[in-house]
This record gives C-alpha cells, sequence and structure tokens, in this order.
C-alpha cells in the first residue's frame, strides 16, 4: 500500500516558501525536481549521446540514481538541479565509455521528430548549418551547448555541473558560441 | 599557474552572455548581437523533445518509486545481506543436524549388528541389525549397558574400522 498521497495530475510546479521547503519530505523535493527537470535532462542526455533511445534509458537511470541518492543531497554544495545534471552527465558518460565513444560524439541522424515544426527552407536550412557546426565541435564544447540550450541551465547551474568557476564558465559558452557562429557563416 | 577562475569576466562576454540569456528569455536585445541570438534561438528550438511515451512511462516508474526491477542494479541492502547470511546458517545447522544424525543414529543401532558379525555370520548380520533397531527405541537402557560388550569384543575381534561398520549395518537397514 503506498502510504503517501500522489499529487494532481499536471502539477508541473510549486511556489514553496523557505518554511515549506523545510517541511518537505526528500520525496517531496525529489518529485518537483523531476516534473521541472524531465524534459531538460532527456533534452541534454540526447543531445550528449546522439542516440535518443539510449538516452531515454539514461534519463531513467538518472531520475532513479537521483531518488535513491536524494537524501545525500547537500543544498551547501549547490542547487538540486545542478546536482541531478551531474548525476545525468555521470550517467551518460558512463554510457559514452561503455560504447567507447569518448571522442565521436555522434550525431543523431535524420530524424523527423527532431526537426521541430513546419519551418520556411531558411530556417530549415539554418538548422542543418548549426547541427552540422554543432557536430564539428570538441565533446566539452558540445556539452556546454547541451546543458544551456537544450538543458536550460543558468549559467552558475552550469558552472557547477562543469565544476568551474562562473566566470570561467561563461568564457567557455561565449568562446563555444562564437566558434558556432564563425562555423555557421563559414557554411554560408 | 594562473588560473582562469581568478580572473573576472570580459564586460564584452558579459554583455554578449547577458544577450543570450535575454534572448532564451523572449526578450528584445541590441542589434549588435543579433547574430548571436539568431544562433542561441536556433540551438533552443533544436532541442530534443521527450517521447510522450517515453514520459509516460517515466512518470509512472517515478510514481512507483522506481518499484521492481530498475535500471540500476541495487546494491542489496545491508538488512537483505544479513538475512542471507542467516539463511545460510540456518541452511549449514540443519545439515550439520543431518550428518549427525546419519552418523550418530546408526552408530547407536549398530549395536548389536556389530557383535552379531562378530560371532554369526555376515548375512544374518542383517536381520539381527534389523532387530536390534527395533528394539532400540524401547530397550534403551539394556542397549547402554551392551555397549561396553561391544566395544570388548569390537578388539577382540580384530579392531575393524568402525566407517566400515556403519556402512554395513546402513545397507544392512535398506530393506
Amino acid at each position: 500500500m503506498n502510504r503517501f498521497p500522489r499529487r494532481s495530475e499536471g502539477v508541473t510546479g510549486t511556489v514553496a516558501t523557505p518554511d515549506q521547503g523545510a517541511q518537505q519530505s526528500s520525496w517531496e523535493r525529489f518529485e518537483q525536481l523531476y516534473r521541472s527537470s524531465r524534459d531538460d535532462v532527456f533534452a541534454y542526455v540526447a543531445t550528449l549521446l546522439g542516440d535518443r533511445s539510449t538516452a531515454e534509458d539514461v534519463t531513467e537511470l538518472a531520475f532513479e540514481r537521483a531518488y535513491r541518492r536524494r537524501r545525500t543531497f547537500d543544498r551547501r554544495r549547490g542547487e538540486e538541479r545542478a546536482w541531478l545534471f551531474g548525476i545525468a552527465r555521470n550517467a551518460a558518460l558512463d554510457e559514452l565509455r561503455r560504447r567507447k565513444r569518448h571522442a565521436t560524439l555522434v550525431v543523431d541522424p535524420e530524424d523527423p521528430s527532431v526537426d521541430g515544426p513546419d519551418d520556411g527552407a531558411e530556417v530549415a536550412l539554418a538548422r542543418t548549418m548549426v547541427r552540422q557546426a554543432l557536430s564539428k565541435l570538441p565533446a566539452r564544447e558540445r556539452e556546454i551547448i547541451a546543458l544551456k540550450f537544450h538543458g536550460g541551465l543558468s549559467n552558475a547551474e552550469l558552472a557547477r555541473v562543469l565544476g568551474v568557476s562562473e566566470s570561467n564558465a561563461g568564457t567557455l559558452l561565449h568562446r563555444t558560441m562564437e566558434k558556432l557562429r564563425k562555423a555557421c557563416n563559414a557554411t554560408a | 599557474m594562473r588560473l582562469l577562475d581568478d580572473t573576472p569576466m570580459d564586460p564584452e562576454v558579459a554583455a554578449a552572455l547577458d544577450a543570450i540569456d535575454s534572448t532564451l528569455a523572449g526578450e528584445a536585445v541590441d542589434p549588435q548581437y543579433a547574430e548571436l541570438a539568431e544562433l542561441a534561438l536556433l540551438l533552443a528550438d533544436d532541442r530534443p523533445a521527450v517521447d510522450p511515451v517515453f514520459a509516460h512511462t517515466l512518470d509512472e516508474r517515478v510514481s512507483g518509486r522506481f518499484g521492481g526491477a530498475g535500471r540500476e542494479a541495487e546494491r542489496p541492502s545491508r538488512r537483505s545481506s544479513w538475512s542471507g547470511w542467516l539463511a545460510g546458517g540456518a541452511a549449514v545447522t540443519l545439515a550439520a543436524a543431518v550428518v549427525a544424525l546419519v552418523v550418530f543414529v546408526p552408530g547407536v543401532d549398530h549395536a548389536g549388528s556389530s557383535s552379531a558379525s562378530s560371532s554369526a555370520a555376515s548375512s544374518s548380520a542383517g536381520s539381527t541389525a534389523i532387530g536390534s533397531a527395533s528394539s532400540s527405541s524401547s530397550a534403551g537402557p539394556a542397549q547402554e549397558q551392551s555397549a561396553p560388550s561391544r566395544k570388548a569384543s569390537d578388539a577382540a575381534s580384530g579392531s575393524r574400522p568402525p566407517s566400515v561398520s556403519r556402512a554395513q549395518s546402513r545397507s544392512a537397514l535398506i530393506p
């Protein structure tokens, strides 16, 4: 029997005061984190792995690990979202090590579900160029893009996940964006 | 070595990062960052979407608190390892009890057969053993009294190894 009441369907966020947060159980905090981060974690992992099917497995694994370790979370070492992405990152890197694909992060093959809404030919072309440019970036820089634009992390969270200072993370992000922009311009 | 972490961020870099964040937040940016903003939008739009079937499956697993067999093979808990040890200990104790029963009970039964085998033919030893076994439950003290005399007769008959005599008595008990 489940002793804990289930929350309403469709709840995507909760406005919690510090007092409420202190009273929340580790399960409630985990559930909130899951609801707010599920899609972001998947998007990040999918970009990192370049394989949607494996990304689903790794996303599930990451949340399961986070659930098992939820009581060990230490707020003094960063926010929960950065903690969760750290777990997802490790799970994705484990997968890459398992496949011995450290240096060869591949881009998804043409997948209609990833193409997004119907765009004009110009936007579609621009998107293709960006994907090609992204695929040529080193793994580290691709990961920064994945964390920022697909994981939706702030620069501070990005720094936490990568284990660098916020200043360093910002510089790395800017450098990577400049690299991408030049690559796209060169292709055009 | 000078750490990059120690250096404050370049104002131009900070401004470009602010422009990216503003773009992602749907706000207008300075025209000088238009190209960067367009790239940021393209990257954000290219975000892999979650498959609804997978989303539903994962929601269910989270609601069930990852019950059952998970992706991650859980390490056995301390409690389960203790129960495993206890179960193993119980099994060993049971096995030891069974061995003791097999070894010692026929040894007691062997009281009659041994003396019989020393004095009578081996073909008749079986029936003697069966007879002593059937009577052992009711004639315990009498059997205890016969034990010293059995030892004496064994010694006199050339001290056959006890294991052999037990094996013989066991085979004699099998109908």
